[in-house]
């Protein structure tokens, strides 16, 4: 049993020590390069810098938080605390942890790692999932910022409140029904290191940012890419046309990446959408984005990836659509 | 020693002040907080190294072909290099004249009653809530008054170019531009800082949410500590 450490041990070192040299050789040119060749001043791609820098910067914290929550679930939460606190019945488990979503103050980035946590300890998957999409859209913070972004309709913070939790719950008895756990892909490795549970939480940490931050970087190249190749004003033409304004601020949700703590003061400012648009812009924006698509990808495995995003995306814009049609 | 790179991204941009380019300064504590982890996370991985550097002499052959790229870091962790390369590659800079060319321009104002601009001219007052004002009571609270705007010039192809300043709500990704029009303002570049000191053209009124300054005076400025107005 004590092999198996030791070579992973013997692994890293060696992938911690070539790989970076690497990248520093190709950093290194890549410095040399550009400031001889003026490129730094070409205004296109320090706005995509800038762009690109925002949205990760913006985001450790957050991951950080994420991981070390991530991390103490696994090493320090006794296994059997999920099954004696939640329902027994699966179905009735997903309110629960829609509702338990409203407990964690922070963004959808903390909440990726999070989710995939309490998988390990034990919760199922259909919870877990519920509470990865509720919490970062239904937090006493977030709720807040709404309310303060909409000072003229108060009814907006209640409409997100309610569309997002229904659409978690939605996907949480969907996956009930149709999902196969064979589509996520839990690491179990850190669990079987001997030792302490302060190395197991240690391991954790290391683990789970270089994995979910790893492919927080691809969700924010590809956005800041976009964001500079193509305006927000494209979604300016459809401001006038109903369903197609839902789709697209849910769209554009879906590429900007805003974290879901700021999302509603950028709703607020798409003054000339319905207010239906709206609440589909800050219902799917902490569900899906480029981003948390990536994370997830990365954290569950990429046969879960594609089917998850697409079924929460359709789930979060049908609920924005029902609820901003009674309440708004 | 990826840990090590966002570690060193946190803190270049911490030291040079320059993560207010990027998020709100209100970021600040959380932003130490993240990078005192990094730190003990890089600090707990290099000696887990140590250990197995020492431990390991002459068994690495054992492990050299051993198939085992599922474990360790994942492919992907590669790329938290990315922010450091990029940040020493283009030199940082808050958003500018090209995004705001190309941004939707100032939110439609909505309608509220502002308490009038504290007495004495020329007044500073925010490039955000001087277009609120404009757009209120018919721009009651700016008749009459020599008003001091701050921000950067963005060029306008119709004509006279804009004075404009970003609103961030939680970071850059996220930002809002508000211009102003000038009008008789000085021939300046792109991006130039400047503090315009002038009059609001009533007469033109708020096409697409934008007012039109009558500049009298200007100042070459520094760009301010936060480049996002509050």
């Amino acid at each position: 049993m004590r092999r198996r450490p030791d070579a992973d041990k013997r692994h890293r070192a060696r992938s911690v020590f070539s790989l970076p040299l690497v990248l520093l050789l190709v950093a290194v040119t890549v410095v040399v390069g550009l400031r001889i060749s003026g490129w730094s001043a070409s205004t296109g791609i320090s706005a995509f810098a800038t762009v690109f820098l925002s949205i990760i910067v913006q985001a450790t914290p957050f991951l950080v938080l994420g991981v070390l929550l991530s991390a103490a679930i696994v090493a320090f939460v006794p296994a059997d605390l999920a099954q004696r606190v939640l329902p027994n019945n699966r179905a009735l488990a997903v309110p629960v942890a829609g509702a338990a979503g409203m407990l964690l103050p922070g963004c959808e980035c903390a909440s990726v790692p999070v989710a995939n946590g309490l998988m390990r300890k034990g919760v199922p998957p259909a919870a877990a999932l519920t509470f990865l999409l509720a919490a970062p859209a239904v937090n006493p913070i977030v709720l807040a910022s709404t309310w303060v972004a909409f000072p003229d309709d108060h009814r907006m913070a209640l409409a997100r409140l309610v569309a997002s939790l229904g659409a978690a719950m939605v996907v949480g008895w969907l996956w009930i029904i149709f999902g196969r756990i064979a589509w996520i892909r839990l690491p179990t490795k850190t669990e079987h290191i001997e030792g302490s549970r302060w190395l197991t939480f240690r391991h954790g940490v290391v683990h789970d940012f270089l994995h979910a931050g790893g492919y927080l970087i691809i969700g924010g190249l590809i956005s800041a890419v976009i964001n500079v190749v193509l305006p927000a004003s494209w979604v300016d033409s459809l401001a006038e046309q109903v369903i197609l304004g839902v789709l697209a601020l849910a769209l554009l949700a879906v590429v900007m990446c805003i974290c879901s703590e700021a999302d509603a003061f950028v709703a607020a400012s798409f003054t000339q959408f319905s207010p239906t648009a709206q609440l589909a812009f800050m219902v799917v924006g902490p569900m899906v984005d480029l981003k948390l698509v990536a994370m997830q990808a990365g954290i569950f495995g990429r046969d879960f990836a594609v089917r998850f995003a697409p079924t929460t995306l359709v789930c979060a814009i049908i609920a924005s659509i029902i609820v901003g049609s009674v309440l708004l | 020693m990826l840990l090590a790179a966002m570690l060193g991204l946190l803190l270049r941009l911490l030291v040079r002040g320059e993560y207010v380019f990027y998020v709100k300064p209100s970021l600040l504590p959380a932003l130490i907080a993240a990078a005192v982890v990094l730190a003990l996370m890089t600090l707990f991985v290099a000696k887990d190294a140590w250990v197995a550097i020492d431990e390991g002499e002459g068994h690495d052959h054992g492990d050299h072909d051993g198939h085992g790229h599922n474990h360790g870091e994942p492919r992907a962790s590669l790329l938290l290099a990315l922010p450091l390369i990029v940040v020493l590659t283009v030199t940082p800079a808050p958003l500018g004249a090209f995004s705001a060319a190309r941004s939707t321009g100032s939110p439609a104002p909505t309608e509220r009653a502002f308490a009038p601009l504290p007495a004495g001219d020329p007044v500073e007052v925010g490039v955000p809530d001087f277009v609120a004002r404009a757009g209120s009571e018919q721009g009651k609270t700016l008749v009459g008054r020599e008003v001091r705007l701050v921000g950067f010039v963005t060029p306008n192809p119709a004509g006279a170019w804009w004075l404009t300043r970003f609103v961030v709500s939680c970071c850059a990704a996220d930002a809002t531009s508000y211009r102003v029009l000038t009008r008789d303002g000085p021939k300046l570049e792109a991006d130039t800082w400047v503090a315009l000191t002038g009059h609001w053209v009533a007469a033109v009124g708020t096409p697409d949410g934008i007012p039109t300054l009558q500049v009298e005076r200007h100042t070459l400025t520094q760009p301010p500590s936060n480049p996002y107005a509050e």
